[in-house]
């Protein structure tokens, strides 16, 4: 397909380090991930007329521009839905992009979510913000982090399709086989057995071990989203951003999917995968790699059924035959994910898609020239696809 | 860590049990009125029947908003389960368990099963609710083994 100058791009990403301890505040990983990309594309911040993040982030859009002298700002959005609003800042910014309402966005997200606040130590009322009303019924019962949150759909999912989390282990283990090879990784070097993982400590019994969570980290990543042409004279090799949906199941309930006729599957990753289908005209098939979003291991397989790359129910199976293992047919989440690289609310996964499709990443897959990035999928969520220019 | 307003106080399983909260206001007002009179009751759709464990305004299943606040038989049996082990500083009450339960009218509700091993717990077994005092005065639904000793 020709490259039209109202397409939308990425054209410039920026990544700090993730750490368990920045030693420096969310807004300064903000500024430091975002004059990174600014670099990436060559552009300089009077350069940047809009500014999207989603809901969590502790830097809003305002106070970046008093702390980074931004000129005026043409859009500026917050995404909902906490790690399901990951690709949402992508189609915010492709939307303003694309309509001519602003030129170039840049989309963030940075957070101590390891030194500072930990969800995975429990969330109170307030830090759960709008989703507080919600989530009320679980609190009540004292079901305040967001594994105990989903344990309970997980452990349908492996009930009804005669699996247990010694067959999680397999998800953990491919996971961890990219890792290995990725300096930016916690377990660079550091590969972990079927045994390993089953050694690991109940975060909730018998459904998920704390090898079965992602790694909480500090850091803070940022992409310049532009048009094509104005991508053109830029520095970096621009990466197309060929569709980005979102969606909400009905009967969907934030982070608590108990409610659904059927629990085992991500319903609002359903609805996100027919809309991004619609919308691209592409399938499964058509992608070379795939970066799913994992904060717990039962997600990548049942993120895989919804998407279409395996039967419901196999996902499992189909990861520990190794298709989406290093020399795979189908490799997932090449930088180990936020279960084997950190937890950066998705970003760090669309990152590592960017880096692919340009042709650079550390665990580089020959010929990866288009890639499916999904979101959060316990929540309303969203999705896209990126491809070589 | 979390801002708790932890109750305690009941007889369900011969020691206190905690929650958070419940917080009451007009959404969910009718269904801690229901408890405080024994009854576990969720809004039914005056149109179509059909039930709903959450507070809604209008019906999922056809769209009509006028509801009847009806009680269950209270008895249902485990949908799905888990068992919180870690971090052991967010759990606020011993021997936690996790359930859905899927009430015998068909409705889902996400509660706590007491008077029981979690080791015993498995999909499909039978349980009835119980009513437990939280301090603010609201009695707060939970689920023990069917048959269970009260």
């Amino acid at each position: 397909m020709p490259n039209s100058d109202s397409e939308v791009v990425i054209a410039g990403v920026g990544i700090t380090e993730m750490s368990t301890d920045s030693g420096v505040s969310s807004s300064i990983l903000a500024m430091r991930a975002i004059a990174m990309a600014l670099a990436d594309a060559g552009l300089a911040t009077r350069d940047v007329d809009g500014l999207v993040t989603y809901e969590a982030d502790p830097t809003s859009p305002f106070l970046l521009v008093q702390l980074l002298g931004l000129p005026e700002l043409n859009w500026f959005s917050i995404t909902l839905a906490g790690g399901g609003g990951a690709c949402m800042t992508f189609q915010d910014a492709a939307l303003a992009v694309s309509t001519g309402l602003a030129e170039v966005v840049v989309v963030y997200r940075a957070e101590n979510l390891r030194s500072g606040r930990r969800f995975g130590q429990g969330i109170s009322d307030s830090d759960a913000g709008t989703t507080q009303a919600v989530l009320r019924q679980v609190f009540t019962y004292g079901s305040i982090t967001p594994a105990w949150w989903e344990a309970p759909t997980f452990h349908r999912y492996l009930h009804d399709y005669g699996k247990s989390n010694a067959d999680l282990a397999h998800v953990v283990v491919s996971a961890r086989k990219w890792a290995e090879t990725n300096p930016a990784s916690r377990f660079f070097g550091r590969p972990l057995t079927v045994d390993d993982h089953q050694e690991s400590k109940w975060v909730a019994e018998p459904v998920l071990r704390v090898n079965d969570c992602c790694l909480e980290s500090d850091g803070g990543a940022a992409f310049v989203v532009t048009t094509a042409a104005r991508a053109r004279d830029l520095k970096a090799a621009p990466v197309k951003v060929r569709g980005a949906v979102r969606g909400m199941a009905h009967r969907s309930t934030l982070m608590q999917n108990y409610y659904a006729p059927d629990i085992t599957g991500v319903p609002d990753l359903d609805v996100v995968a027919k809309n991004l289908y619609r919308h691209t005209g592409m399938h499964a098939k058509d992608f070379d790699a795939a970066i799913i979003y994992d904060s717990f291991s039962p997600l990548i397989p049942m993120s895989l059924e919804a998407l279409g790359f395996c039967g419901r129910g196999e996902g499992i199976d189909f990861i520990a035959e190794g298709h989406t293992s290093p020399g795979g047919a189908h490799p997932v989440n090449p930088n180990g994910g936020q279960i084997g690289e950190g937890y950066l609310h998705g970003f760090n996964g669309i990152v590592e898609a960017v880096r692919q499709i340009r042709g650079h990443s550390v665990n580089q897959i020959p010929d990866t020239n288009t890639m499916v990035v999904t979101s959060g999928p316990a929540l309303p969520t969203s999705a896209m696809v990126l491809q070589a220019c | 860590m979390t801002t708790r307003s932890e109750s305690v106080g009941t007889d369900v399983v011969g020691k206190p049990l905690k929650f958070i909260g419940p917080g009451v206001d007009d959404t969910n007002r009718f269904f801690f009125d229901a408890t405080r009179n024994g009854q576990l009751a969720f809004q039914r759709c005056r149109t179509c029947q059909t039930w709903w464990s959450l507070p809604a305004y209008a019906c999922h299943a056809c769209g009509a908003t006028e509801f009847d606040v009806v009680p269950t038989s209270g008895r249902g049996h485990v949908h799905t389960y888990a068992i919180p082990r870690r971090p052991s500083a967010a759990l606020i009450d011993e021997d936690l368990v996790f359930v859905v339960i899927e009430l015998d009218e068909g409705v889902r509700y996400f509660s706590r099963l007491v008077g029981i091993e979690p080791s015993q717990v498995d999909f499909g077994m039978r349980v009835e609710v119980r009513f437990a005092p939280a301090d603010s005065g609201v009695m707060v639904p939970v689920f023990a083994p069917a048959g269970a000793e009260q």
